[in-house]
């Protein structure tokens, strides 16, 4: 058997929000290797967001069970998921949702201080270094809304990064960035996957995809179909968004 | 149809943000309520009084005196004096409370002998000060008959019918009771006596069956009420004339009258401007809170191309509505209040006819209140211009670019500030602490609002609370101690005084036994030699509160403020006084305040003279309820009472109606503390959402978030009820200090003296639980719903 980062099976959502209640997820079972960058695609509403949500416990499936680093962790109350989000895992959203009272660097620093209070000076090194190699060190002491929109998403994956998580996850990370600074979170994006880290993306831009080893298609709260890229080189780079076009393509997209 | 678009706003509106609008809806009626009831008691009382007044017709300058008399002396003053349009001299016959005692047909029976209050046996005058029944008749009771001061009908529970025996030296005398009656120069309970009304035929018999003591009134009607004064000079410079006991001016009357209830009239409207300024603030904050909230409709709106006024009428109206109803349904309760507040006006002084001011004054206010808060909301929603389409439907922004840009760099100037590596205490209070900084502009409503509580709570406590306070006796220019005792009426005045002192020095129980005398003094007025009354005792021990200077020593006098600023002495001059003929030069030792007497007393350092008008007596014990009951019934003809029942029976009045107020002030003041709390966390944990959300994805628990807002709520609130407390302890008492001096009570600096343990422990800890309470309740809520809802929706 192997050893999986992240596994959920028998995964269902339902919102008893609305009425009458919608069931956005039908049952996903999905695993996500140690190392891998999982993308999960579909049409809007198909429930990607929702699937990463649930994985990633944010919000609480309906049913079925996921499991981190081979621990269920579909049982854990509130503070004790929390716990797991601090320590494990790393979050990148479609807008950067930064405090607006905290310059970039504390930004950054605020979950990786949470999860070692004790080691602060240690927390704010490896911090810096992140910020220099994501190539926004310069601009750590600058307010939210000094700079540019691709170096805030890059200092949203510093974010991600900063506590050392076992997997990040993250919700159309380029969804609001023009073409250029998309290439510049992307490539930011693949670096850390090149560190070995575990990614899953939800995304439904097909150079983006082309990125991941693995990419999974949702249709109407179903798991429909998935493609396996391999390993990402520039060089194969124009190769492969076209291969995930057709693909997309023949699935409907 | 522009109408109904508006009302239908109103009403959906009203249903999709229920809590807010009713929370918002009590806030504004109880400030119309307080208003309105302020205002009405204010007019009521001013009613009362002046109508009483009318059918009393009270003198405008009256002297007391006991004994002879010169009735020649009288008329050649009456004839001299143009101004004086009539005059008379009440006989009065005075008996002492233990003295009265009352029996009704079914058996029951008791005495009167609680009462402080000298009792006054007169035929009903024929000119003017009138004495009259509920329905402001004169009355003129037939032999057999007696009508009662209404303040006993209340006190003692006397009816129609009972029987009212005087216990005379010659044996006891009944009188039926026939009704009660107001009197309108002895109505408040700061009054030292109060009379009964009985027919000329038992006015006689009464006079001559001993035990009473004779007394007089001479009293005068002038042309006008303000030329009392003037007369009480010209009167005080006539050296014939009888002076022995108090000389009282029309205004002086009139201002006791209106004293208690006229407080707490100021008290309530004083509450209800706090209120009313508490409401304002939290309006302007919801309504701010709305436009952001909304901005987004707002930008649709105007992009439709609705003008500017249309959408503001449609927040305008919604707002109009909700005032207008705050308004009437506040109008509406204030009525049962002022019937309620104002029984003890309409029983002392009359039910003055409602008139069109009795509705006037109240819609009066409640238009003020309204107007105030239209033309507020007028003023923030003109923010509504500034807004501009795409910054609203693209940004959610209230902002132009502008200002858009502007906040944007304070924002960024102030992050760059904050370290949060350097901070200390756990994550979630570090990022409290800074969120409280940088959203101050905010937060700040809490601790204002809590501020103005506090205030509302703590001042109208400590009036109650000083005025009932047995140290209250000190503001009466007396000294503190356990019983005090009054010999006045007695026969042998004298006799009686060395029997009880004697009989004291050898009570083992007592201690510290002081005895003054009352002299009557004279000194140069602006019209010749005038009276000073003077208290002549051993003042060395003394603790009463002396203003300026201290205690007067040998050679020296203390005066009360209303006496030094009357002759224009202060501490350090020297003042000429005479007794019998024989001047004698004595130097001012110090000021002090007096409520008694109509505030004008003086001490004088000295050997107890004999032959005084009258004796005070005080001493110190353990337990002053059973002395003064053992010495009251072994002394007959003395009035001898623990201190704290002196004071409380003197100022019943004023501290009934203090209670009123300070408990509709603490009530009100809590709930609207516990409103705006919520009020207001609802507001900004709606805005907080995302804020919330972001914290939560990457690792805060919902408990640390939750602990987030009460720890912010708890701080604000403690910074504002602390600050309000402390004000209240130190400024507050300048504040009521100044409002009382200009009332010309005779206080002109009036120190608290508060239930520290209540006010500044018990209160304070009260408006922090209301706050937190609020803060748990709002937040309990935080534990439900999904993450990514707050952090997409």
């Amino acid at each position: 058997m192997r050893n999986y980062m992240l596994e959920c099976s028998g995964l269902t959502k339902t919102y008893l929000s609305t009425d009458p209640p919608t069931q956005v997820l039908h049952g996903i079972d999905l695993s996500v290797e140690e190392g891998e960058f999982l993308v999960i695609m579909g049409a809007s509403g198909s429930g990607k967001s929702t699937l990463l949500y649930s994985i990633s416990g944010m919000d609480r499936p309906t049913s079925g069970s996921v499991h981190l680093e081979g621990h269920d962790v579909t049982s854990l109350d509130d503070a004790a998921m929390s716990k797991v989000r601090l320590t494990r895992m790393g979050f990148v959203f479609q807008q950067a949702y930064f405090l607006s009272n905290l310059n970039i660097r504390d930004n950054v620093l605020l979950p990786a201080l949470k999860a070692n209070p004790k080691q602060s000076e240690t927390v704010v090194s490896r911090v810096d270094a992140l910020l220099d190699r994501f190539g926004i060190g310069h601009i750590k002491h600058h307010g939210i809304t000094e700079v540019s929109g691709g170096q805030l998403q890059r200092a949203s994956i510093c974010r991600a990064l900063a506590g050392e998580p076992a997997i990040v996850f993250a919700d159309e990370p380029t969804g609001a960035l023009n073409s250029s600074m998309t290439a510049e979170v992307m490539d930011a994006l693949t670096g850390v996957h090149d560190d070995g880290r575990t990614i899953v993306m939800v995304t439904h831009d097909p150079a983006c995809a082309a990125r991941a080893d693995r990419v999974v298609y949702l249709r109407d709260g179903l798991l429909v179909d998935s493609r396996s890229l391999g390993r990402w080189t520039r060089s194969a780079a124009v190769q492969r968004e076209d291969d995930v076009l057709a693909w997309l393509r023949s699935l409907g997209f | 149809m522009k109408e109904h678009l508006y009302l239908r706003y109103a009403r959906n509106d009203l249903t999709r943000n229920l809590g807010v609008n009713a929370a918002m809806m009590v806030i504004l009626v109880l400030s119309a309520f307080l208003m309105a009831t302020g205002c009405s008691v204010m007019e009521r009382l001013v009613g009362g009084v002046n109508s009483l007044f009318d059918q009393a017709k009270p003198p405008h300058f009256l002297q007391m005196h006991t004994g002879d008399y010169d009735r020649a002396a009288l008329d050649k003053f009456a004839a001299d004096h143009p101004e004086v349009k009539s005059w008379l001299i009440e006989d009065m016959v005075g008996y002492d409370s233990a003295r009265l005692t009352w029996s009704r047909d079914d058996g029951s029976s008791g005495t009167l002998a609680s009462s402080l209050t000298d009792n006054l046996f007169v035929t009903q005058n024929d000119d003017f000060d009138f004495l009259l029944d509920a329905a402001g008749n004169i009355v003129r009771p037939p032999a057999g008959q007696v009508y009662v001061p209404v303040a006993y009908e209340g006190k003692f529970e006397l009816k129609v019918g009972d029987d009212l025996h005087i216990r005379t030296d010659s044996g006891s005398k009944s009188l039926k009771i026939a009704g009660f009656v107001r009197d309108s120069q002895m109505a408040s309970s700061l009054s030292a006596a109060t009379r009964f009304v009985i027919s000329p035929e038992d006015f006689a018999a009464l006079g001559s069956a001993g035990g009473g003591s004779p007394e007089i009134i001479v009293e005068y009607l002038t042309d006008d009420a303000s030329q009392g004064s003037a007369l009480q000079t010209a009167y005080e410079s006539d050296q014939s004339l009888p002076r022995n006991g108090q000389a009282v001016t029309f205004d002086m009357i009139r201002l006791i009258n209106a004293f208690s209830d006229g407080l707490v009239a100021i008290a309530l409207v004083f509450a209800s401007l706090l209120l009313v300024t508490i409401a304002l603030i939290n309006l302007r904050f919801v309504l701010k809170g709305t436009m952001e909230e909304e901005v987004r409709q707002i930008g649709v709106m105007r992009a439709i191309g609705l003008p500017t006024k249309a959408i503001t009428g449609l927040y305008l109206g919604k707002y109009s509505i909700m005032t207008l109803l705050a308004c009437v349904i506040g109008g509406l309760l204030s009525v049962f209040a002022t019937g309620a507040l104002t029984q003890s006006i309409a029983k002392n002084y009359a039910n003055s006819d409602t008139g069109l001011l009795t509705f006037l004054v109240p819609v009066i206010a409640l238009v003020l209140v309204y107007l105030l808060v239209i033309s507020i909301c007028r003023h923030i929603l003109r923010g509504i211009r500034r807004i501009e389409v795409v910054g609203a439907l693209v940004q959610g922004s209230t902002l132009d670019e502008r200002r858009t840009a502007k906040r944007a760099a304070r924002d960024a100037r102030r992050a760059r500030r904050v370290s949060l590596a350097r901070g200390a205490g756990s994550m979630w209070r570090r990022l409290s602490l800074i969120d409280l900084r940088s959203e101050a502009g905010q937060w700040v409503l809490i601790p204002v609002v809590f501020f103005l509580t506090a205030l509302l709570l703590i001042l109208p406590m400590n009036l109650l609370s000083t005025f009932s306070s047995p140290k209250f006796i000190t503001y009466m220019g007396a000294p503190m101690s356990d019983v005090r005792a009054d010999i006045q009426f007695a026969e042998s005045v004298d006799a009686t005084r060395g029997e009880l002192v004697s009989a004291m020095e050898s009570d083992g129980r007592l201690s510290n036994i002081r005895v003054f005398g009352n002299v009557p003094y004279e000194t140069p007025g602006e019209e010749g030699w005038e009276t000073l009354r003077v208290e002549v005792g051993d003042y060395s021990g003394g603790t009463i509160q002396y203003l300026t200077g201290r205690q007067p020593g040998v050679g020296e006098i203390a005066l009360s403020t209303m006496n030094a600023d009357k002759l224009k002495v202060k501490a350090g001059d020297s003042l000429k006084i005479r007794l019998s003929g024989e001047e004698q030069q004595v130097t001012v030792s110090g000021t002090y305040q007096d409520v008694t007497s109509g505030g004008k007393t003086a001490k004088m350092q000295g050997e107890v003279p004999s032959n005084a008008a009258s004796y005070v007596i005080y001493a110190n014990t353990s337990d002053p309820g059973a002395i003064s009951k053992e010495y009251g019934d072994r002394f007959e003809d003395v009035k001898i009472v623990s201190m704290q029942e002196y004071v409380k029976q003197t100022l019943s009045y004023v501290t009934d109606a203090f209670k009123n107020a300070a408990i509709l002030s603490l009530v009100f003041g809590l709930i609207v503390a516990g409103l705006i709390t919520a009020l207001f966390l609802k507001l900004r944990l709606s805005r907080e959402r995302r804020r919330m959300g972001v914290l939560a994805a990457i690792g805060f628990a919902r408990g640390e978030l939750i602990r987030q807002v009460r720890f912010k709520t708890l701080v604000t609130v403690l910074l504002g009820t602390v600050l309000g407390t402390v004000f209240a302890a130190t400024l507050g008492e300048g504040l009521i200090s100044a409002l009382l001096s200009v009332s010309g009570i005779g206080i002109a600096q009036l120190h608290f003296i508060p239930q520290p343990l209540l006010v500044y422990i018990g209160y304070p800890l009260a408006l922090i639980g209301v706050g937190y309470g609020a803060a748990v309740l709002l937040t309990s809520r935080l534990n439900r719903g999904e993450t990514s809802d707050w952090l997409n929706r």
